[in-house]
C-alpha cells in the first residue's frame, strides 16, 4: 500500500486505478488540490453517526422491477454499432491486452 | 496418494432463461451462430444516459433456485456496482450484489461418496450464498494484437452460486455441479449447458494437513467448460499443489487455467495485488424487496425435486440406480409417475424397465426427447397391463411397443390387429405339447435323462405350432407336468 | 401576429396560448428566436449547437397540425433549448466534454421526448460545465459562456448556457440539470426562475449521469408560470428509470394561480438563521434575502425559525458522494464504444490517453477524489460515513418541515463573478454551493426565484440575486405557490438585460 501521506504518490495511485494518464505538471497541480479537498472532507470524521443508517435515495414499494418483455420501441442495434469508433465485421475492435 | 486433505469450493454461474436481459428490455437468448452485436441495445453498450431496470422474471427464477437449495431468501437485498476496466464490461462496472445478496446459506445434496449407492445416502454440500448479476460480453483474441468484442451476451441474467469449501474430491465437485444442473433444469430456469456457456464453473482448490483447522492457500481454476475437464483440471491442480508442498515449496495464490493436452493447470496470473473493486450500493435501483408471503407461496409451488423423487421411487421398490436414471430429467420422472398413476400398484419395476430400456432406446434412435414421446403414458400403462395379464408375451410386447411408437396406435389396437394375443388355455396348450412330444420321442428321452437344453427345443416347437402365441410359461408348466407323470409302460415288443 | 420583439417578450405560457389560439404561428415564433440567437450568440456562447432547419421543420409541423384541427401539446410551438446533458437522438450531445465531442445518440432520452411530444421546438443544445461539474460554465473545452447581464461575468453553472439563453431571450424556456445547485445557482445569477424537482419526480433516463443519487432535470424560465408548465410536461413515472416516482402529478399551474391571486395566508416560511451567519455571505445578498422575506410576509406568510444542525457538513458530504458516483459513472468513457478514442498500442494506454485528452481538470479532480473514497479500505470512513451524515441531513430537513411549509435562504452566497476569477481554488468554488446542496442531499424540491440585483458600483455592475425556496418531498406545488406570490408582488422578472433590449 503506497503511503497516503505523499500527495503526488497518492494521485499517481488513484490515476492508475481510474485509468487516467496524468502528465507531470498535472500531477504536480492535482496533488495538493486533492490533498486539500480530502482534508476538508475529513471534517466528517467529527460527526456522530452512531446507529445512523446509510441514506436511501431510491425507495419503491415495488422494487422498481419490469416485466420480462422486449422494449416497445427497441433501439436498432445497427444504430448503436454505428457509433462505435472501430469495428470489424460487426465486432468491436479493441487494442491488444493480456487476459 | 498423499497425506493432504483436498479442499474445494466452487463458484457456479448459471445463465437464466428469460426473454430479455437482466437490467434492460433487450431481447436475448443463447443462439448458436447468431451474428455478433445484434442482441444489443443502448444500455448493453453502456451508452450515456441509460439506466438499469431489473427483470422480474429473472428475480422469480433466482428465488425459486434459492428455495430449491434451501437458502434463506432475504426480504431486503441490494444491488451493487463492482468496478474494473475490461473491454467486455461496457460500463466499467458490473451490476451485481455484494454484501447484501438475495440468498444466504442453503445446501445441495449429492450422493454420499462414502456410502453404498443403494442406500441413497446423501451428503449436504453447504452454500455460502447466491446472488444475481449481469453477464459480460465476449472477447476473442485475434492474431496481430487486436481483440474483438461481441456484446450479445453482455447484460444476460446470471445467478452466481457460491459453495463453502466443503468438497473433498474432483469427483464430488463434478457431482455437485451435475446436481445443480439437474436442479435448475427441473425448475426450468436455465438451459445450464456447459458447452454453450449457460453453465460455468470456477473451482477454488487448496490442500491442508488432515486435522489442520486453517485452509491452505487456494488457487482458482477458471474457464472450465465441460464436466470431463472440470474433474481433470481439479485433479491436475491437486497434483500440482501436492508436488509443491512435498518439495517444501509454498503454494502461491494464483488464477489457473487448464491445459487439456498436457493435463496440467497453468498459472494465468498471481494474485499478489488483489483487485479493489470499489463496491458501493447501486444508486440507480431501489432495494429488492421480496414479500414473505410471496416467498412462501413460491416455495409451495416448487416441483418435487430430484432427490425427493429418487427416495420416493426407491420406496416403490426400484433400485437406486434405476431411480437415478428415471430422475435425470424431470420430464422423464413425470412420465414415469403418469404411467404409474394409470397402472397397477405392483407395476413400478416393470414400468421402470420398459421406460429406461425399450422406450429410451426408441427415443434415442429417433432423436426425440421424452417430452415429445409418441407413446402416451396411458398407452404404456396399457402395455404393462397386457403383459402383466398374460395377454401378450414379453417378446411380443417389444414388437407392440415399437409399432405403437412408430404408428401412433394404442397397444391394444395393435395386439388385435396383428394377432399378438397369447394362447393361455391350458387344455389347448397341453394338446399341442402332447403332439410335439409324441412326434419327437428321441428328444423326450433326452429331456427325461436330464438334458435341460432340450426343453428349449420343445418350447420352440410348440411356439412354431402356435404361431408364437402359446404362452411360454404355460408350455413349460405343461411340460413339467408331463415329465412328472410316470413314464408309460413301453409297449411289449412282439 | 406580432413583431419579433413582441413574440420574444411573451412568456412561454403566453406564447403557447397564442399558438393554440392562432395568434402567433410556430414558425414565426421560431424565426424570432433564431434571429435572437444570431444576435446574441457572438457574445454569449450559450449554444453548443443550433438546429435552425430542424427547428423550422418542427414548427411547420405544429402549424400544420393546428390547421388540420389536431390537438396541440401544452408546449406547442414554444422554442426551447436543452442543456447538452440531455440525450437527443440524431443531434450531437457532448455533455460539455471533449470525450463526447461529435457523439450522435442513437436513442431519444425521456426529457427530450416529452418536450417533443408536447410540441416544443428544439432550437439547439446549450453549453454547460463538463459533465455537470462546475458553478461557472468555465469547466469546458469549448468556449465559456457569458452572463447576459454582464458579459465579463459568469452565468453560473453547470447549466450556464441554459441560463444565459433564457435570460437573453434566445430561447423561451430551457432545461437544465441540478446535482448540487446547477439549475438554481445559474438561475440566481441570471435573474431567472430555476426549479429542481423532488428526486425521482422527473425521469433521469436520457440525462447523462454525473451523480446518480443527486441528479435531477428541471426548467429555467423567466416566469414562475413557465416553470410550472415545463414541470407538468416533464414530471411523472418513467419505466426506463427505476428511481422515478409513481406518485400522481398534481396541477402545477393551479398552484401558480393560487399563489398569484390568493396569496399565502398562514403559510409558514422557515429560515435557518445559523446558516445566515455564513462567513462569505455577501451583504447585498443578505439584504436582498431579507427583502424577499418581507415580500412573502406581505403576501400573507409567517416566518419561523428552524435549525439544520448538520448544515455545516453538507458541502463535505456532497463532495464525497458526488465524486464517488461521478468516478463510477464516468468509468464507461474509455474510447471503445463511442466518443473520443486515442488509439495506442495497448488497451491500457488507449484507456489512459483517451481519458487524459477527453476529460478536463475539474472532471479529473473529481474522478480521483471519487476513486479514493470508494477504495475498500476508505469506504467506511468516507463513502459509508457520508451516507450516514446524509441521513442526518435529510432528517434535519424533515424535522424543519414540521415547523414550516417551505424553507427560505439565499441561493448563492455571492452574485456573479468575473470569468477566470475563481479558477485556481476549487475548494472555494465548492464552498459556494453551501445553500443549494442540502436539497440534493435530502432529495427535496427547490427553486430559485429573482429577488433583486446587487447595487452597481465602480467595481461591479448590478448583478442578479436569487432567493431559494426548499419544499418538503413532492412539495413542488407549494413552492410554485410561494414563488408565484412573490412574483406577483415584484417586478424583477420583467427586467431585461441590455443584450435583450433591456435597461441593465
Amino acid at each position: 500500500m503506497p503511503s497516503d501521506h505523499d500527495p503526488a504518490e497518492l494521485v499517481d495511485t488513484l490515476a492508475q486505478l481510474a485509468r487516467l494518464e496524468l502528465l507531470p505538471d498535472e500531477q504536480a497541480q492535482l496533488g495538493p488540490q486533492v490533498e486539500a479537498i480530502l482534508g476538508y472532507i475529513r471534517t466528517l470524521q467529527g460527526v456522530d453517526v452512531e446507529g445512523v443508517p446509510e441514506y436511501l435515495s431510491a425507495e419503491r414499494a415495488d422494487s422498481g422491477l419490469r416485466a420480462d418483455e422486449p422494449a416497445e420501441r427497441p433501439v436498432d442495434p445497427q444504430a448503436v454499432i454505428a457509433g462505435v469508433p472501430v469495428t470489424r465485421d460487426g465486432l468491436v475492435v479493441v487494442p491488444k491486452f493480456k487476459d | 496418494m498423499s497425506d493432504y486433505e483436498v479442499v474445494i469450493g466452487l463458484e457456479v454461474h448459471c445463465q437464466l432463461a428469460t426473454a430479455t436481459k437482466m437490467f434492460t428490455p433487450c431481447a436475448y437468448a443463447y443462439t448458436l451462430g447468431v451474428e455478433p452485436n445484434t442482441q444489443i441495445d443502448a444500455y448493453t453498450l453502456g451508452l450515456p444516459g441509460t439506466l438499469p431496470v431489473a427483470n422480474r422474471e429473472a428475480v422469480n427464477h433466482a428465488v425459486r433456485l434459492a428455495l430449491a437449495v434451501h437458502c434463506e431468501v432475504q426480504p431486503v437485498s441490494r444491488w451493487a456496482r463492482k468496478h474494473y476496466f475490461y473491454p467486455d464490461l461496457p460500463k466499467g462496472y458490473q451490476i451485481t450484489q455484494a454484501d447484501q445478496p438475495y440468498a444466504q446459506a442453503g445446501y445441495v445434496e449429492i450422493a454420499d461418496p462414502a456410502a453404498e449407492p443403494e442406500s441413497l445416502a446423501t451428503k449436504r454440500i453447504p452454500l455460502q450464498r447466491i446472488h444475481m448479476e449481469e453477464d459480460a460480453g465476449k472477447n476473442t483474441h485475434v492474431g496481430g494484437g487486436d481483440s474483438l468484442v461481441d456484446f450479445n451476451r453482455a447484460g444476460a441474467p446470471l445467478v452466481e452460486i457460491v459453495s463453502l469449501p466443503a468438497l473433498r474430491s474432483a469427483a464430488e465437485a463434478a457431482d455437485y455441479v451435475r446436481e445443480l444442473r439437474t436442479i435448475v433444469r427441473y425448475l426450468g430456469i436455465s438451459e445450464a449447458n456447459m458447452e454453450e456457456g449457460t453453465l460455468r464453473c470456477d473451482a477454488n482448490v487448496s490442500l491442508r494437513r488432515p486435522g489442520q483447522a486453517e485452509l491452505g492457500t487456494r488457487c482458482e481454476i477458471k474457464n472450465l467448460n465441460s464436466f470431463k475437464f472440470l474433474e481433470a483440471a481439479i485433479n491436475a491442480e491437486i497434483r500440482r499443489q501436492t508436488d509443491l508442498l512435498e518439495r517444501g515449496e509454498a503454494v502461491v495464490q494464483s488464477t489457473m487455467s487448464y491445459d487439456p493436452s498436457a493435463d496440467q493447470t497453468r498459472v494465468m496470473r498471481t494474485k499478489e495485488a488483489a483487485a479493489d473493486y470499489r463496491y458501493f450500493p447501486e444508486p440507480d435501483m431501489p432495494p429488492l424487496l421480496l414479500d414473505e408471503a410471496w416467498i412462501a407461496a413460491t416455495a409451495a409451488e416448487l416441483p418435487e425435486l430430484a432427490w425427493d423423487r429418487r427416495r420416493r421411487l426407491v420406496g416403490l421398490g426400484l433400485s437406486a440406480y434405476d431411480a437415478g436414471v428415471l430422475t435425470a430429467e424431470r420430464e422423464l420422472s413425470e412420465y414415469f409417475d403418469a404411467v404409474l398413476a394409470l397402472a397397477d400398484a405392483d407395476q413400478a419395476k416393470p414400468a421402470c424397465n420398459w421406460i429406461t430400456g425399450e422406450l429410451l432406446k426408441l427415443l434415442n434412435q429417433s432423436g426425440r426427447s421424452i417430452a415429445a414421446c409418441p407413446v402416451a403414458p396411458a398407452s404404456l400403462a396399457e402395455l404393462l397391463a397386457l403383459v402383466d395379464g398374460d395377454t401378450i408375451s414379453g417378446r411380443a410386447a417389444k414388437e407392440v411397443l415399437d409399432k405403437a411408437f412408430h404408428e401412433g396406435l394404442s397397444p391394444a389396437a395393435i395386439v388385435e390387429r396383428d394377432g399378438y394375443r397369447q394362447v393361455s388355455d391350458h387344455a389347448a396348450i397341453a394338446a399341442m405339447v402332447r403332439e410335439v412330444v409324441a412326434n419327437n420321442p428321441k428328444q423326450l428321452e433326452q429331456l427325461r435323462a436330464g438334458k435341460d437344453k432340450v426343453r428349449g427345443f420343445f418350447v420352440g416347437q410348440v411356439m412354431r405350432a402356435s404361431n408364437g402365441q402359446a404362452n411360454p410359461q404355460i408350455v413349460n408348466a405343461v411340460l413339467d407336468q408331463l415329465l412328472a407323470e410316470p413314464e408309460p409302460e413301453p409297449e411289449p415288443k412282439d | 401576429m406580432g413583431t419579433s420583439e413582441e413574440i420574444l417578450s411573451l412568456s412561454a405560457r403566453a406564447l403557447a396560448a397564442a399558438v393554440h389560439a392562432g395568434g402567433v404561428s410556430a414558425v414565426e415564433a421560431t424565426r424570432a428566436y433564431l434571429e435572437q440567437i444570431t444576435a446574441t450568440e457572438p457574445i454569449l456562447r450559450a449554444y453548443r449547437c443550433t438546429l435552425p432547419d430542424r427547428a423550422l421543420a418542427q414548427a411547420a409541423a405544429v402549424d400544420a397540425a393546428r390547421q388540420a384541427g389536431e390537438a396541440l401539446g401544452p408546449l406547442a410551438g414554444v422554442p426551447i433549448g436543452l442543456k447538452d446533458i440531455f440525450v437527443t437522438e440524431g443531434v450531437e450531445t457532448t455533455c460539455g466534454s471533449a470525450i463526447l465531442s461529435g457523439w450522435t445518440p442513437p436513442y431519444q432520452g425521456t426529457q427530450a421526448r416529452r418536450c417533443a411530444e408536447a410540441g416544443a421546438v428544439l432550437l439547439g443544445k446549450l453549453a454547460m460545465d463538463e459533465f455537470g461539474m462546475g458553478s461557472s460554465n468555465e469547466n469546458t473545452p469549448f468556449e465559456a459562456v457569458r452572463n447576459p447581464w454582464a458579459p465579463a461575468y459568469v452565468p453560473g453553472g453547470s447549466s450556464g448556457g441554459t441560463a444565459a439563453a433564457v435570460a437573453a431571450r434566445s430561447c423561451a424556456l430551457g432545461l437544465g440539470s441540478d446535482t448540487g445547485g446547477s439549475i438554481r445557482q445559474p438561475a440566481s445569477l441570471c435573474n431567472l426562475v430555476g426549479l429542481k424537482p423532488t428526486y425521482g419526480r422527473v425521469s433521469r433516463h436520457g440525462m447523462i449521469a454525473f451523480a446518480s443519487s443527486l441528479d435531477q432535470a428541471g426548467p429555467l424560465t423567466r416566469e414562475v408560470g413557465d416553470a410550472a408548465l415545463a414541470l407538468s410536461v416533464l414530471a411523472g413515472h418513467d419505466p426506463h428509470d427505476a428511481t422515478s416516482l409513481t406518485a400522481p402529478v398534481p396541477d402545477y399551474l393551479a398552484a401558480v394561480e393560487l399563489g398569484a391571486r390568493v396569496g399565502l395566508g398562514g403559510l409558514r416560511v422557515g429560515v435557518d438563521r445559523h446558516a445566515m451567519q455564513l462567513e462569505g455571505l455577501d451583504p447585498q445578498v443578505r439584504a436582498r434575502f431579507e427583502d424577499g422575506l418581507a415580500i412573502l410576509v406581505g403576501a400573507g406568510a409567517t416566518l419561523a425559525e428552524v435549525e439544520l444542525p448538520h448544515f455545516d457538513h453538507a458541502v463535505a458530504t456532497y463532495y464525497v458522494l458526488c465524486t464517488a458516483e461521478a468516478s463510477s459513472n464516468l468509468a464507461r468513457y474509455d474510447g471503445i464504444r463511442y466518443g473520443l478514442r486515442r488509439e495506442r498500442a495497448s488497451l491500457r494506454e488507449t484507456y489512459e490517453a483517451t481519458r487524459h485528452d477527453g476529460f478536463g481538470a475539474e472532471v479529473k479532480r473529481r474522478i480521483l477524489l471519487g476513486t479514493f473514497v470508494l477504495r475498500a479500505d476508505s469506504y467506511a470512513d468516507y463513502y459509508g460515513r457520508a451516507m450516514k451524515v446524509r441521513t442526518l441531513i435529510a432528517r434535519d430537513y424533515a424535522a424543519a418541515f414540521e415547523r414550516c411549509d417551505v424553507l427560505a435562504s439565499p441561493t448563492s452566497p455571492v452574485p456573479g463573478w468575473r470569468l477566470g476569477a475563481k479558477l485556481d481554488d476549487p475548494l472555494a468554488m465548492y464552498l459556494s454551493d453551501v445553500f443549494t446542496i442540502g436539497a440534493n442531499l435530502a432529495g427535496l424540491p427547490a427553486m430559485s426565484i429573482p429577488a433583486g440585483f446587487s447595487d452597481a458600483s465602480g467595481e461591479h455592475p448590478a448583478l442578479p440575486i436569487g432567493l431559494q425556496l426548499i419544499g418538503p418531498r413532492l412539495g413542488e406545488a407549494t413552492l410554485l405557490r410561494v414563488a408565484a406570490a412573490h412574483e406577483a408582488a415584484t417586478a424583477w422578472h420583467r427586467e431585461r438585460p441590455l443584450l435583450a433590449g433591456g435597461a441593465r
